[in-house]
């Protein structure tokens, strides 16, 4: 009995150790900062340290919801990470389909390497060039449009069509990710399905509907479970480069706002205080979408 | 289309020339200029031996270039420290200087603190009433020389600015308030061409923008010239508003007295004039439809197209960016004219006081005089009118590396609030009678450039004739400090309310004001007004009036 236990432990060591790093820096980087969360109780003065400042109890939580433009932030917040996510599953899944419909292999590598690309970039380049390619007066979106007889839109200026601007260019960059990541589930779908579907009659239309969507769709809902918890982020660093005092009314975010807050400000209670809200928040999300996927497919993350 | 590939092809260009001014700036060609300390006779106070260690932490723009291997922790400012003083001053971090204030930030709030560092006036308080920096009030007794005392006394609002409740815990970084003043800006060669006379009045102002927009002043055969330059900034040093809304009597931003006590500038009715004002500027297409997402940089580009020919901003502008017209067009020039008035009142030009960031000391840091004594090396030796050519060429910068500024290699530097003044009278009357005796190095230095300009025609010498020149910017500061200023009243710490709400207020406003030029109805900022009262306003006004009490004088 204690050899066969000092047998599974010599097995089982290396994957132990292997698991040591990443449990590491999970410690580190994510449940050590959460002490910091008592910030959000404190008036926090930096000299006096985590546990020497003066404890306020809710002041800071009744501080932000006082603030004029709490109620925005929030509301522009969940529009546009809720847009993102569901252009982030639309997109991807459908350039999937199309890809895998196409026969020449090197056009679809071509295809799938272009695409992929924008990935690569981080948003402070993208910004800069999204800013001059959008402009109204001299980008080239706008003189494309002036051929078609389309008045210059302002994409990043006018505080309607922003949201929808950051969503377009977020989706452009991302969603050649997805596709990738959607594409190899598709590999993954066994061709006797297709084989049978044909002997039976089955369309083109017939056979995605019935084979290759099903056979994805654990993988959809894999990651719109994980997707779920950033109903509060909707891209700090693509907006902070983006927007403008022009587009606050529906362009700043929770991430901005506490960016300026804490940083700018020095305003390190409330910052936290929101900070903290917002991953409550996306707990309740991420725990609910998990119980969503597990009546809806039989699937569960955790 | 055509625009387009020049844009690209104007970037590209921008590119290669940066690359060429890095790698020359990092040559390894030996450098005359690059002398050890020694070599230098230099008023110095008693030398630390054995030598101390100094942390501190840098910002460093743009504009810093060294020369042959020097860099920012090895250059002639780091070897005179340790070498005169016995203080081995070295970096925690250095960073841009558009990332300095939140990466300070970031380091305050690790606990790890720089042993003297500079911060700025929110972050200031926040470090006193965390108990994190050490009380000056003795040091500055016991060490400060003559002339730093000199310096930091001259102006009557830098010590109050460092002063929390009675005690000195920093030193003024000083400069001349008048500096921030807004003034006119004119490309004269438009108005010259189009035959008109500088303006007299606001009224004046807003036609000139419409001329400028409509008669092509630029002769380029396009229709692509805007009238007032603005950007997102809308308080900034160029391209500001802050002297649109002057010629109106309105003074957004800073805190003016009226029937006996302190009123904010940005919520009295005059603000609603200038507002409508700019609307209908744009309404008329005269404001750059883009502004409210244009920042600095792109505003620059606008002035070096020569796109925009009337700016409001301050005394230094034509070192940058008015400067990028010339370049590019020899015969641009601008000219600074007072700001005019939209009636029959003079207008005043706003100003506060020019300590917006001082020097701390790390709380329990064993050495808090020894960046006393790095300023009295400054002030004994480079704020005198007899500091000789060597010494100056050495220390700050030299004529034939224009573009390595070295005083800028330290942060243990500042300006004496009454000298661009007094040096101005000096220069124009040499200037005057033809005659350079008697001036110092830097004014002789001036006076050469302004003669050069009308002896030798050399076209790039305008800069100095537009600043320092005898109808030059600085002479209208001399009016402004006579009698047509505006002096922020409140020039204290942020008080509590101040430093918790006044960035949301602040951004409501230029929301507001961004929204009202664009075309929403001036109601919004009748709104805005309310809100800003209800939403700390209120509080803030009673503190400055709490503060005005106790300092008025």
């Amino acid at each position: 009995m204690k050899t066969k236990q000092r047998e599974k432990w010599r097995r089982e060591l290396p994957l132990y150790l292997m698991l040591l790093p990443p449990v590491l820096i999970m410690v580190v980087y994510a449940y050590g900062p959460m002490v910091g969360n008592v910030i959000a109780f404190q008036k926090f003065l930096p000299g006096k340290g985590l546990f020497g400042s003066e404890w306020i109890g809710l002041t800071n939580f009744t501080y932000i919801f006082g603030m004029p433009n709490i109620v925005s932030v929030i509301r522009n917040t969940v529009f546009i990470a809720f847009m993102k996510m569901i252009a982030g599953i639309i997109v991807p899944v459908t350039v999937a389909l199309l890809l895998n419909e196409v026969v020449h292999s090197s056009f679809k590598r071509t295809v799938q390497t272009i695409i992929y690309l924008p990935y690569f970039l981080s948003w402070v380049i993208l910004s800069g060039i999204l800013i001059t390619i959008l402009s109204p007066s001299e980008g080239i979106v706008n003189q494309f449009l002036g051929y078609l007889g389309i008045r210059p839109v302002f994409f990043l200026g006018d505080e309607k069509i922003f949201p929808f601007t950051t969503v377009i260019t977020d989706v452009w960059k991302n969603f050649g990710f997805g596709t990738i990541v959607y594409l190899s589930a598709l590999t993954s779908i066994d061709p006797n399905l297709y084989e049978a579907a044909v002997i039976d009659g089955a369309g083109r239309w017939q056979q995605t509907w019935h084979i290759t969507l099903p056979g994805i769709s654990t993988t959809i809902i894999l990651l719109t479970v994980l997707s779920t918890g950033n109903i509060l982020n909707a891209g700090f660093e693509q907006i902070f480069n983006l927007y403008s005092p022009m587009v606050y009314s529906t362009g700043d975010i929770i991430d901005t706002l506490v960016y300026r807050m804490g940083i700018d400000n020095y305003q390190y209670g409330p910052a936290t205080a929101v900070g903290m809200m917002k991953s409550l928040v996306a707990l309740l999300f991420i725990a609910a979408s998990n119980k969503a996927a597990e009546k809806a497919a039989g699937y569960r993350v955790f | 289309m055509r625009k387009t590939k020049r844009a690209i092809l104007i970037s590209l260009f921008l590119v290669i020339a940066m690359f060429i001014a890095a790698c020359s700036g990092s040559s390894t060609e030996p450098d005359q200029n690059d002398t050890a300390a020694e070599d230098f006779d230099l008023k110095a106070d008693e030398k630390y031996s054995p030598p101390v260690e100094m942390m501190s932490v840098k910002s460093v723009d743009a504009t810093v270039k060294f020369l042959g291997d020097n860099d920012i922790h090895n250059n002639i400012w780091t070897r005179t420290y340790a070498d005169k003083l016995g203080i081995n001053l070295k970096y925690l971090w250095v960073v841009d200087a558009s990332q300095y204030s939140q990466k300070l930030s970031a380091t305050v709030m690790s606990g790890e603190l720089p042993d003297v560092f500079v911060v700025n006036s929110l972050l200031f308080k926040l470090l006193y009433d965390s108990e994190m920096i050490e009380d000056l009030t003795d040091v500055y007794e016991a060490y400060a020389s003559e002339k730093t005392k000199d310096v930091m006394e001259q102006d009557a609002t830098a010590l109050p600015v460092v002063t929390l409740e009675g005690r000195m815990m920093g030193l003024p970084l000083t400069d001349a308030s008048i500096a921030g003043a807004p003034l006119l800006w004119i490309r004269q060669d438009w108005m010259n061409k189009l035959g008109m006379a500088p303006p007299q009045s606001m009224q004046d102002v807003m036609e000139m923008a419409a001329r400028f927009v409509k008669e092509d002043p630029d002769g380029n055969g396009l229709d692509d010239t805007f009238g007032l330059a603005m950007s997102k900034d809308l308080w900034s040093a160029y391209g500001g508003l802050q002297g649109f809304f002057n010629g109106f009597h309105a003074y957004p931003r800073i805190w003016i007295e009226r029937d006996g006590s302190l009123v904010y500038g940005s919520v009295q009715p005059e603000y609603r004039e200038a507002l409508a004002a700019l609307q209908e500027m744009y309404k008329r297409g005269e404001i750059d439809p883009e502004f409210g997402v244009k920042d600095a940089v792109k505003l620059s580009e606008d002035i070096a197209n020569s796109r925009v020919g009337i700016e409001f901003g301050v005394w230094w502008n034509p070192y940058h960016p008015l400067n990028l017209s010339q370049a590019n067009y020899p015969d641009a020039y601008w000219q600074a004219f007072p700001i005019p008035s939209i009636d029959d009142k003079t207008a005043k030009s706003q100003y506060s006081a020019a300590v917006y960031s001082m020097i701390v000391v790390r709380k329990g840091y064993p050495h808090p005089e020894a960046v006393m004594k790095m300023i009295n090396l400054w002030t004994e030796n480079f704020l005198q009118d007899d500091t000789d050519q060597k010494l100056r060429d050495a220390y700050l910068g030299d004529l034939d590396n224009p573009d390595v500024i070295k005083y800028k290699y330290t942060d243990f530097h500042l300006w004496e609030p009454n000298n661009m003044l007094t040096a101005h009278e000096k220069l124009s009357r040499a200037l005057a009678r033809r005659d350079p005796s008697g001036l110092n190095i830097d004014e002789s230095q001036r006076y050469q450039i302004i003669a050069a300009y009308f002896d030798q025609g050399i076209k790039e010498a305008w800069v100095e004739v537009a600043t320092n020149g005898e109808n030059g910017a600085v002479s209208i500061l001399n009016e402004i400090a006579r009698d047509r200023g505006m002096l922020n009243r409140f020039y204290g710490a942020p008080t509590q309310t101040m430093s918790e709400k006044m960035a949301a207020l602040h951004t409501m406003e230029e929301e507001m004001v961004i929204k009202v030029i664009m075309g929403e109805p001036l109601s919004e900022f009748d709104a805005f007004v309310n809100e800003w009262y209800s939403l700390g306003g209120e509080d803030i006004t009673r503190e400055v009036n709490d503060w005005w009490k106790e300092n008025r004088n």
